[in-house]
Order: C-alpha cells, then sequence, then structure tokens
C-alpha cells in the first residue's frame, strides 16, 4: 500500500530531511513512526499525501507512484488517503456533520448516501448525538474523533495520522487509538506518527525510527 | 450558534468597496452632469449673420439652403429690421424710453439671420465650426457682417477640454486605487481561510473546486459594493437636485441634472461582480502552497 524506495528528500540549504528511506507498509497494516523533533516524520507524511516531492528514489502510495503523478491525479491520489493532524484541522464555521461529509462532497457523491454514511461514521465514532454542533463547543478529544470521521468517511486504504494524541491527556489518547486500531480492523492501513513512546509499546505494533532523515529501527 | 467567520474582516472590506466603487460612480456621475450642462450652454452658442438692406427673397432663400446644405447648421431663424428693432426697443425701454420714438435708428438696425449649430457638434468643435461657416459666407451676397461672440466660444472650447480631461484623469486614477484596495482587502480574505483552503486540498478536492467558493465571494462583495454605492450615490443625487430646484434654483441646473442610466447601472453591478471574482482568482491562485506550488515548482 505505501512503499518507499531509495528515497532522498533535500530542501535549499541543503537540508537533508530525508536520507535513503526504504520501507514497504501492507495493506490493512498498522505501523507507528517514532522520533524527535526534525527526524523526517511530517516530511515522510507530506510526500505520503502528495504534498511534497521526492529529490530522488520512488513512492508508491495506493497503486499511485508519485515520482511520475501530475497535478491533475493528485486530488484522486488524496481521496485514498485519510489525513488526521494532531491540531484537528477542522473548519470552525461547519457543523461536525458538514466537517465529516465533506470529502464526499469533494468527490461528488450523492445527497442521500452523503447523509446516510456520514451518520453511519459519526454513530461509529460516537458522536452521532453531537452532528450539529460546531468544533469549538466540544472537547478535545470529541474534534478528534470528528477528524478520524472525517478521515475515514469515504473509506481510504490509508489513513495517516500525524501525532493524532498530542493535544490530549492519556484517557482520550487511548479512545483515539482503539479508534485507529478499530479503523485498521476494517482493512485500511494506518500509519500512526507519535512522540509517545509508552503509548506506542503498549500496543504492541509495527514500528518504524526514524533520525536525522533516516530509518534507524523497524521493529515488528 | 454558528461562528461568525471573518465577520469584521468581511464588513471592512465591504466598507472599504463600497467607498472605491462610490468615488467612481460618484466620478462618472459628475462628468455625465457636467457633460450635460456643456451640451445646454452649448445649445446657446448661435451666429449672427447680418443683411444687407438690399438683399432680394430670392437670395435669402439660397443662403438659407446653402446653410442647411453645410450639415452644420440646426435652426435658422429670420430676424427682420422691425423685430431686431422692436426687440432692441424693449430692452433698452427702461433705460431709455425715447429710443423708441427715433425712426432713423430702424434704418441702422439690419435684418440678420440667427444660425445655431447642429446639435451633434461637440463644445470643442463648435468654435472650428463656426470659423468654417463664417468662411464660406464671407464672400457670399447679401451678407454685411458675421458675428458668433469668438472670444466667449474660444474660452468655452478651452473649459470644455480642460474639464474633460481633467475628470477622465481622476476617474482613472479612483479606478487604478479602488483596483488596488479591493485586491489588498480580497487577499487579506482569503489568507484568512489558508487552513480552509489546506483542509480542501487534504481531502482531495480539485482546484476547480477549491477556487469556486472564492470566486463566488469575491464577486458577491464586488456586486454587493457597486449596489451599495450606487444607493449612496442616488441618495446623493436625489439630495443634491432638490438643492437645485429650490434654494439653489436661480442657478436654473436641477433639471439638467440626470441619474445614470439603468443599462449603466446594471453594467456597473455585473462589472464590480467580476471585478471581485477576478481579484479572488488572482489572490486564490498565489496563496495555494499545497499540490500547485509544488507542480509550479517542477514545471
Amino acid at each position: 500500500m505505501i512503499e518507499f524506495s531509495h528515497v532522498y528528500k533535500t530542501y535549499s540549504g541543503p537540508v537533508h530531511a530525508l536520507k535513503n528511506i526504504d520501507l514497504k507498509i501492507g495493506k490493512g497494516e498498522f505501523v507507528f513512526l517514532t522520533g524527535p523533533s526534525g527526524a523526517g516524520k511530517t516530511t515522510l507524511f507530506k510526500m505520503i499525501s502528495a504534498f511534497d516531492s521526492v529529490t530522488s528514489g520512488n513512492v508508491n502510495v495506493a497503486g499511485f507512484n508519485l515520482s511520475e503523478i501530475n497535478h491533475r491525479e493528485i486530488p484522486i491520489l488524496r481521496r485514498k488517503i485519510g489525513v488526521v493532524f494532531q491540531d484537528f484541522k477542522l473548519l470552525r464555521d461547519k457543523t461536525l456533520f458538514e466537517n465529516v461529509a465533506l470529502p464526499l462532497q469533494v468527490r461528488g457523491d450523492k445527497n442521500v448516501f452523503v447523509q446516510r454514511r456520514v451518520h453511519e461514521v459519526l454513530e461509529k465514532v460516537g458522536l452521532a448525538h453531537r452532528h450539529d454542533q460546531y468544533p469549538e463547543f466540544i472537547s478535545g478529544g470529541e474534534q478528534q474523533r470528528t477528524a478520524i470521521a472525517r478521515a475515514i468517511v469515504h473509506q481510504p486504504g490509508v489513513l495517516i495520522a500525524d501525532e493524532p494524541t498530542g493535544n490530549l491527556d492519556p484517557r482520550m489518547s487511548e479512545e483515539i487509538m482503539d479508534l485507529l486500531e478499530a479503523v485498521c480492523a476494517q482493512g485500511t492501513t494506518v500509519f500512526v506518527a507519535s512522540h509517545d513512546l509508552e503509548m506506542v509499546k503498549r500496543r504492541k505494533k509495527r514500528t518504524l525510527e526514524l533520525k536525522d532523515g533516516m530509518i534507524v529501527g523497524d521493529l515488528k | 450558534m454558528k461562528p461568525k467567520k471573518n465577520f469584521i474582516l468581511r464588513l471592512s472590506t465591504l466598507v472599504v468597496l463600497t467607498a472605491c466603487f462610490g468615488a467612481i460612480i460618484a466620478s462618472l456621475l459628475l462628468a455625465q452632469n457636467f457633460k450635460n450642462l456643456l451640451t445646454m450652454w452649448g445649445d446657446d452658442v448661435q451666429m449672427t449673420v447680418y443683411l444687407s438692406s438690399e438683399i432680394k427673397e430670392s437670395d435669402l432663400a439660397e443662403l438659407e439652403e446653402f446653410l442647411k446644405q453645410t450639415g452644420q447648421v440646426g435652426l435658422i431663424t429670420r430676424i427682420s429690421k422691425e423685430k431686431a428693432f422692436n426687440d432692441f426697443k424693449s430692452q433698452l425701454a427702461s433705460y431709455a424710453p425715447d429710443l423708441g420714438q427715433d425712426e432713423e435708428l430702424l434704418k441702422l438696425i439690419p435684418a440678420s439671420l440667427q444660425v445655431r449649430l447642429a446639435s451633434g457638434i461637440a463644445p470643442q468643435d463648435q468654435m472650428r465650426t463656426l470659423n468654417e461657416l463664417a468662411a464660406k459666407l464671407k464672400n457670399k451676397e447679401g451678407i454685411e457682417d458675421i458675428s458668433y461672440g469668438q472670444d466667449w466660444i474660444e474660452k468655452y472650447g478651452a473649459i470644455v477640454t480642460a474639464v474633460e480631461r481633467s475628470i477622465e484623469a481622476l476617474v482613472c486614477i479612483i479606478l487604478a486605487a479602488a483596483l488596488l484596495v479591493m485586491s489588498n482587502a480580497i487577499r487579506a480574505s482569503v489568507q484568512l481561510r489558508r487552513d480552509e483552503i489546506s483542509v480542501l486540498e487534504m481531502i482531495g478536492a480539485t482546484y476547480a473546486y477549491i477556487r469556486k467558493p472564492f470566486l463566488k465571494e469575491g464577486a458577491v462583495l464586488g456586486g454587493a459594493s457597486v449596489s451599495m454605492a450606487m444607493v449612496f450615490c442616488y441618495l446623493a443625487f436625489v439630495a443634491t437636485k432638490n438643492l437645485l430646484v429650490t434654494k439653489l434654483s436661480f442657478l436654473q441646473l436641477g433639471h439638467y441634472l440626470t441619474f445614470i442610466s439603468p443599462l449603466m447601472v446594471l453594467l456597473l453591478i455585473l462589472g464590480g461582480a467580476g471585478l471581485g471574482a477576478l481579484g479572488s482568482y488572482l489572490c486564490v491562485r498565489k496563496i495555494n502552497d499545497g499540490w500547485s506550488s509544488r507542480s509550479k515548482s517542477e514545471a
């Protein structure tokens, strides 16, 4: 589902953000990505979602070769990926329902389907009763669950989450990780970046360790 | 309750744009009405062709026909010696009552033709036209003298040209300033919605899908600003006209003032909407920092 081969990313400076990255993540796999700040985690995620390009090497995500992808294909790739951020990135002038419905509306799904599917997903994340609330009136944990609902509503093959529990207390963090594992159990590849090594250890999943732009550990 | 997104910014943008468009509409209104007044004053421009006492009726008819055929004249009025004398008498009656009894004076006052210029001749062309006509008439039989207030018309033409150029320059300056202000206002509005753009990109929205609400917002903002400016200008126009018709009626200007035509109003509103959409389009294109900038850097 996600494959990096001999990937290098260099920014002007030069700053070598990623060096010779080789990795393969299969369908339905749950993988953690750990490493200190500045190790290159976000750069790696940006490449998966085609927000950044490689300097050399090849990246394959959900059947797309990102070294050859053209700008018209990028939205199509992104519709096969779900993204969750530490700061949720919910639109504050839209209700939870409207936020979650966005990926379906963007791909032009019919209203009847959107209604049914969004309610189904909000039910799954335990927020059906708050569908008409605005993000700023709900808790951080609920906001993150909404963000996850938005990331999975279109049933993506890959879900990437950049520090999804970074702004949450331990109990909320566990709830969010349970939710991500449930998503993975449905067959979605889940790739999670986290600083919380204790939590990562407890979950007993494959863990990639990134340091100075290089993968220095792959614990299965 | 739905959070008010960028309410203050939107309101201030609307106010600034309304002020800009208001200035443009006011300039147009000023230019249009000034032209109306000039046309009114231009209507008074006429040539007096003094006839010799020996002129025959056939020569006079021929002269009138000649003037009509030039295509440069409008109304031609014959003023007989008697009428000219009576007019003269009535004008001077209170200053010199005995003048009317002086029969010798009648012999001195000539008959004449009052020649108005054709209505299509622009104020700045009137002097040239009158000079041409005077040159053509100079050698005609039965004409004693030609008078057309040369000094006054020359000055009038110069004033018309100067004022027209000034108004054109003013409109250009205000339009340029309005465009600059509008572009900055819309850019600020778009900048505040960067998060929204990045979310839309992240979930796979196409470039057209991302741009659409911004274009719509720009068009609505532009159209609404022009409409509001139009309402304010109309109210100011009505107030000014009322003043000219009532307290300043001695100026006799009130009846010549007209508001912008409905077609022009419609065109201005559509133009404002188009300008707003264009401004938004340019701003969205510039601030997009996702895949579009990536594809640009690769190009």
